[in-house]
Order: structure tokens, then C-alpha cells, then sequence
């Protein structure tokens, strides 16, 4: 009953249900996880059937879809190769089937459908498509809407966060490139040379460790590279106090914010 | 009373095999030569990047780990039993915020921050180990070894410093042994526990693992604190973080005896879970509750002491989910048998350091070590005779002197700052207990003096900072 109100995954208006009694929602929950179970059927008797069943394009870019949507990332590996067989270009394969996934991966965890696990499986699903493709991207651009470098500072072996917070942007259409933990103020510094990276994303979780993100901005200033670069940062300790002493241009307390703030600061609306 | 068992026998062992399994078939990981070198030579053997366990390293590791060791204050404070079970409570280590006393607003923590929630620490009386906040104002390089001059100043109470390298473990032993006296009297009787936290899912890294040994070496007592996150750095269900989470204590258990035998040691667990919407690392209830004490019931299998955090929650202010929340986890783990309980006055995940909740966690606390009272079960605590008697006067029992022999024996438990009294004496004032506890802090801090250090003490400790300052830069 709910169900048919709301079978649309672009209608989410148990949004505005969510909020008003956790019992509607639990049962919509219940009636969306019956619908992935069914979905998950008809994968399973598509795939079976598949030498016999000539797909068109659309048939193929939604199953690319519904694979990053449920975090299955054998589907998607399937079907990208059907894809690539079917002679699609991977472009079309990425823009038209794999990022609409993520991007109803993102509006269902914006909406409070989908959780953490849920992102992450997209995500991880989406770069085992995009893995199967890049051989033949060669020459051929990806557009993404900035590029960030990310690491954890010096003396410090937490990722968990930052791993987060990347995958958030990866899903919001950003470039990211990760340097691991643990990572000198230097290493930072010296692949903001070669990158170029519009923002720079610097996570510290041990209380230790947080005046680490004090000198790598420093040493932005000093080598002439900070006026070029947005620094946002983060981790547990971190608060706005912090970023506005150390001349952080943004700080997020958590990783739906930092999507937001990384967007608000290169000035992307959307 | 008897401890409760989070697990039946047969869930205890299969836990306990399953942690075994993970430390013989996954191992640890580090980058500490001297580690890796001692588990080898011990036979251990690796796999890979991994260092695997043997049952026989196992067995030897934990053949020699204390279950009871004393933890002391100065000037002649009874000492802790670590080991007897007693819920000590323990305030919440390295929170670089405060809630200001005066403005009730978060803020970054200070020194003057430290030296006041130590002294105030020290007036409570069921607070028992104070543990340091995390002061902004100070320099990076020396900030643990100011932490100890600072706590020393500001109370008589046992200590637990948390460290995260050996880099200032010299000057942190030099401020001790300065109020110890010598070496061999801080060993004997040692002033503070020394926790190292190695990195979930069983990582003991460089830093940690060189830490560990080297808090062996100096024969205070060391605690193995990891703090995975359900869900994150642990598996997402209970029983799967429960038996990680012992697995990568055990081996820091078995590292520090096999390096040096019968070193004192606890299971220092922070069994937290992760908010699956924002990521948010949470130190809240029900599960760092349920986990401490399942790992509490693992613990007093191996007959080793048990440290688990427990006075924490979500709650960003003193208030009644914080007390809720603080209440459930510290008096679940104490009923399963705890040796400490940790982050007593925290806030929000153990994030902030809060005056007013140290004095509503003293309450907690309070009512929590009463809780695991032995009750005496004899004929006149029986009292049948005393019945009889009242009914067959037709007196009651308030002017029964049994009644006032056991009332003065303790047998109710007084509040240090609950509200009892009747409604007309309460609504003349009409306070909440959080604006109480806000007064009785305010109170504390501006009468409450502790006992100061010998000049000498004092003297050294400058000494001990100055060099720090010079050989640490």
C-alpha cells in the first residue's frame, strides 16, 4: 500500500513521512527491502537467461544502474563486459549507466533511505566498473566537477574517516586522489605541485596529532601554493574553532558536510 | 553478589577460540622490529606482513600475567586493587575540549583546564584515577610530560597517561620518580597506569608497539587500550568486534609478559560503534555497554584485570541522556566484573571534558560501587528474630537498635548531591540536578585545596620540564 505510493526511486516522499513517525518509515524500509529482494530475483533469472536475450542499450544501462545501486559489484562487472561486447562506448557505459547509479546511491542516503555500508558498496562497485573500463579510456577524459587531495597527517594511522569522506566525494563527482596515512606535510606539499588538486582534504584523528594540520597549511603558505588551493579539514577532534585559528578554509564535521563544503568553496550550485 | 556472565559457558569458549583463531590464522600486524623480533623468537612465525600466534606462545603469554596488582597515590592514599573488581572510575583521557564552567559553552581545553579538572577529580570522592585532558596551550613536543607535572600538582590520586610513542616516556618516568623518590619506588609502588592504544583491527603499528615494551621495561603497570568501531574497524556484530577486540588486547597481554614476565597489565577495552549515517565514531549506549561486558566476562576468564570505558555517551551536554547513558554502560560493566571504569565527565564520544558531568559521574559512580557492596547474609542481618519481636510488641523498627546499628554500619547508601528531600524543601529553590552539579563544581574549584608537593618534588619536577623543553625540540 505504502509501497505503491512511493515505487519510484526518485519519489521519495517518505522524506517528509520520515520524521512524523518512525513506524511509517520502518514499514516503507520494510516494503523497499521486499523490493530489492525481488529485483535481486530478476537479476538472478536475467542472468540465467542471458545468451538468450539480445538487450537493447537501455536494458543494459539500467542493469549498469541497478548494479551500483545495490552495491553488487559482480553484476556490474558482468555487465559492463556485456557492454563493452554489446560495443557501447565507455563513456556512455560510465556517464550513462555507472554515475547514475551512484547518483541514486546519493539521493537515497541523502533522503535517510540508504546508510554508510550502502554508499560505500556503490561506490565500490562503481570503480570495479570503471577498473573494467579504463583500458579503453585511453585519450578519452572523464569530466569530474574538481579534484582533491586527501591524506591523513604525519603520526597518524587513521583512515576509516577520510576513506569516508572520500567515497562521499567520488560520489558527488569528484576526482579523488588518496595519499594513505601517515603521510609528511612534505608529501603533501609536493603533490600539490604535481597535481594541481582544486582542494586539498587533511584528517587527523589522534588529539597528538591535529597541529600537523597547522603546518601543512604553513608550508602552503611558504612555498607560494596555498592561494591556489582550498584546505578543508577534518577528524574527531576537529571542530571550526580549530580551522579558523589555522587558516583552514573550511572545516566539516562530518562526511555529508564535507561534500557541501567542498562544493560551496569552488562554487558548484548543484 | 555474583558477577553476570554475559556469555553461558559454551558461548565463553567458542568466543574464546574464535579470538584464538583470529591471533594463530591472522596474526597482528607492526612495524616495530624489537616486537616483531621478540614474538619470533618466542615462535611466533609470520605469514606475509602478519605475525602469527602459536598455542604455545599463547599458553607461555598467559601463563604470567598478574591477575591483581596495586595502584597508588601520594602521600600514602590507600592503594587500588586492580584485579578485586571494584569499578574504579576514570576520568576520560585526551579530550581537547572543555564545556566552560561559566559560559556552558564548548571550547578548546587549556592547562589551566587540566590543573582544575585534576583538582576537582581529587576532591570527589568516587572519582579514583584521573586521567589528563588535552591542553591546546601547550607545546606539542612536551604536552604529555606537563600533563604528568600538572597532574601531581593537582592531586594525591593514581594516575593513568595515556601515550601514544615512548618519545617523552623518559621525562613522564622522571616526573614520577621525582615524587615516588627513586626508581625502585615507583616500580613498587607505581602512581599511574601507562595505556597504549595500538590502531584497529589489530595493528600494534610502530609507536604503540615500541610504547608497550617500553612501559614493560620501566615495570609500571600498562594497559591495552585499541578502540575499534563496530562496523568499521570491527565487524558489525557484537560478538564479531567482542572476539577481535580480545584477540588484539590478548596479544598486547602476551607481548608485555613474554618481554617481561609478570608485568601488571589490563584489557583496557573501548568497544565503540559507528553512526551509519554520519560516520560518527559513537562511545554510547547500549552497545559499549554490552560489549565491555562480554569482554569484562573474557577478562576475568583469564584472570586478568579489566579496564573498559564506560562513563560516556552521545550526549553533547550534562544532562538526562548523558546520565542515562553513563549510568547504563559504568553499572553494566561493573556488574560484570570491572577493574576500572573509564571517561568519567565526558561528553559527546569522549570529545569533551565536562566539569558538571565529573560531579554528576561521581553520583554515578557513587551509586555503581555500592551496587557491588557484599551483603552480608547472616542471622542478624536476617533480622527474623527482630521481626518476631517488633510484631509480638507491637514497636516498629525504627526505634529498634538493629535498625540503628546497621544504619550506622553504612547500610543506605547516601547521595553526595540527588535530590531526597520533600517537594516544598526542593521547590524553594527549585534547581535541577545539573545546575546543582554546576554549583557544587564551582563550589570545589574555589574552596578545595589538595595537598602541595614537597618543595624538592616540585623543584625536580622544573628540572625534569626544562630539560624535556631542551632535548625534545
Amino acid at each position: 500500500m505504502l509501497f505503491g505510493l512511493f515505487n519510484k526511486p526518485a519519489d521519495y516522499g517518505f522524506v517528509v513521512i520520515w520524521p512524523i513517525g518512525t513506524k511509517i518509515a520502518n514499514i516503507f524500509i520494510i516494503e523497499r527491502l521486499e523490493e530489492t529482494d525481488n529485483s535481486m530475483v530478476s537479476y538472478q533469472s536475467l542472468r540465467n537467461y542471458k545468451g538468450g536475450l539480445s538487450l537493447n542499450k537501455e536494458e543494459i544501462l539500467g542493469k549498469l544502474t541497478e548494479g551500483v545501486v545495490e552495491g553488487d559489484e559482480d553484476l556490474v562487472a558482468e555487465w559492463v563486459e556485456n557492454a563493452i561486447d554489446a560495443g557501447m562506448e565507455p563513456l556512455d557505459i560510465i556517464n550513462e549507466g555507472l554515475t547514475k547509479g551512484i547518483q541514486i546511491v546519493g539521493e537515497r542516503f541523502a533522503s535517510g533511505f540508504y546508510f554508510l555500508p550502502d554508499l560505500l558498496l556503490g561506490a565500490k562497485a562503481m570503480d570495479v566498473g570503471i577498473k573494467k573500463l579504463e583500458p579503453l579510456l585511453a585519450g578519452k577524459n572523464r569530466e569530474f566537477v574538481g579534484r582533491v587531495l586527501m591524506g591523513t597527517v604525519e603520526g597518524d594511522l587513521h583512515e576509516i574517516g577520510k576513506n569516508i569522506v572520500i567515497m562521499m566525494l567520488k560520489t558527488a563527482g569528484f576526482e579523488v586522489i588518496d595519499l594513505g596515512v601517515d603521510v609528511p606535510a612534505s608529501t603533501f606539499v609536493n603533490k600539490v605541485k604535481e597535481i594541481k588538486p582544486d582542494i586539498i582534504g587533511i584528517s587527523a584523528l589522534l588529539t597528538t596529532t591535529v597541529n600537523r594540520q597547522k603546518e601543512i597549511i604553513e608550508l602552503l603558505i611558504e612555498e607560494g601554493l596555498r592561494s591556489n588551493i582550498k584546505v578543508i579539514i577534518g577528524g574527531a577532534p576537529i571542530n571550526q574553532a580549530w580551522a579558523d585559528k589555522i587558516g583552514a578554509d573550511g572545516y566539516a564535521e562530518d562526511a555529508n558536510v564535507a561534500v557541501e563544503v567542498a562544493k560551496k568553496l569552488l562554487g558548484i550550485t548543484a | 553478589m555474583q558477577w553476570l556472565n554475559f556469555f553461558s559457558e559454551e558461548e565463553l569458549l567458542k568466543v574464546h577460540e574464535a579470538s584464538l583463531d583470529i591471533l594463530k590464522k591472522i596474526g597482528i600486524g607492526t612495524k616495530s622490529d624489537r616486537l616483531k623480533t621478540l614474538l619470533l623468537d618466542h615462535g611466533c612465525h609470520t605469514q606475509g606482513e602478519r605475525i602469527l600466534f602459536t598455542q604455545d606462545v599463547i599458553d607461555q603469554g598467559m601463563k604470567t600475567a598478574p591477575a591483581c596488582f596495586n595502584l597508588y597515590g601520594r602521600s600514602n592514599r590507600p592503594a587500588l586493587e586492580i584485579g578485586k573488581k571494584k569499578a574504579y572510575a576514570q576520568t576520560l583521557v585526551g579530550a581537547p575540549s572543555v564545556v566552560d564552567l561559566d559560559s556552558g559553552e564548548r571550547r578548546d581545553a587549556v592547562l589551566k583546564d587540566l590543573a582544575d579538572n585534576t583538582r576537582l577529580a581529587d576532591a570527589l570522592d568516587y572519582i579514583n584515577i584521573i586521567s589528563p585532558l588535552f591542553p591546546r596551550d601547550v607545546p606539542q613536543e612536551i604536552i604529555l610530560t606537563v600533563e604528568t607535572a600538572t597532574l601531581l600538582r593537582n592531586s594525591t590520586k593514581p594516575f593513568s597517561i595515556c601515550i601514544e610513542s615512548s618519545r617523552e616516556l623518559k621525562y613522564i618516568l622522571d616526573v614520577l620518580i621525582a615524587v615516588a623518590g627513586s626508581e625502585a619506588q615507583l616500580r613498587e609502588k607505581p602512581l599511574a597506569t601507562l595505556p597504549i592504544s595500538p590502531l584497529s583491527p589489530l595493528d600494534y603499528g610502530l609507536h604503540p608497539a615500541e610504547a608497550l615494551l617500553d612501559v614493560a621495561d620501566a615495570g609500571l603497570p600498562l594497559g591495552i587500550e585499541p578502540c575499534p568501531q563496530m562496523g568499521a574497524t570491527g565487524p558489525m556484530t557484537l560478538v564479531g568486534t567482542v572476539a577481535m577486540h580480545n584477540a588484539e588486547m590478548l596479544a598486547g597481554v602476551i607481548a608485555a609478559q613474554l618481554y617481561k614476565p609478570g608485568s601488571p597489565v589490563t584489557m583496557s577495552s573501548r568497544a565503540t560503534f559507528m553512526d551509519m549515517r554520519s560516520g560518527l565514531g559513537l562511545w554510547a549506549m547500549p552497545e559499549l555497554g554490552l560489549a565491555g561486558a562480554a569482554l569484562n566476562h573474557l577478562s576475568r576468564y583469564y584472570n586478568v584485570p579489566c579496564a573498559p570505558g564506560g562513563f560516556s555517551g552521545a550526549s553533547k551536554v550534562a544532562d538526562m541522556q548523558s546520565g542515562y547513558e553513563h549510568l547504563y554502560n559504568s553499572l553494566l560493566e561493573a556488574l560484570a566484573g570491572s577493574d576500572i571504569v573509564g571517561s568519567a565527565g565526558s561528553l559527546d564520544n569522549a570529545l569533551i571534558s565536562c566539569y558538571v558531568m565529573l560531579v554528576l559521574d561521581n553520583e554515578i559512580s557513587s551509586v555503581v560501587q555500592r551496587t557491588l557492596r557484599e551483603y552480608e547474609v547472616s542471622e542478624d542481618t536476617l533480622a527474623v528474630d527482630v521481626i518476631k519481636e517488633i510484631i509480638e510488641t507491637k514497636s516498629n523498627f525504627l526505634q529498634h537498635k538493629h535498625t540503628r546499628k546497621y544504619l550506622r554500619a553504612g547500610e543506605l547508601w547516601v547521595p553526595s548531591i540527588s535530590e531526597r528531600g520533600t517537594f516544598e524543601q526542593w521547590a524553594a529553590k527549585g534547581e535541577k540536578i545539573e545546575e546543582k552539579a554546576r554549583s557544587r563544581a564551582k563550589q570545589i574549584l574555589a574552596t578545595y585545596q589538595v595537598e602541595p608537593l614537597s618543595p624538592e618534588a616540585d623543584k625536580e619536577i622544573d628540572r625534569v620540564l626544562e630539560r624535556a623543553k631542551k632535548e625534545l625540540r
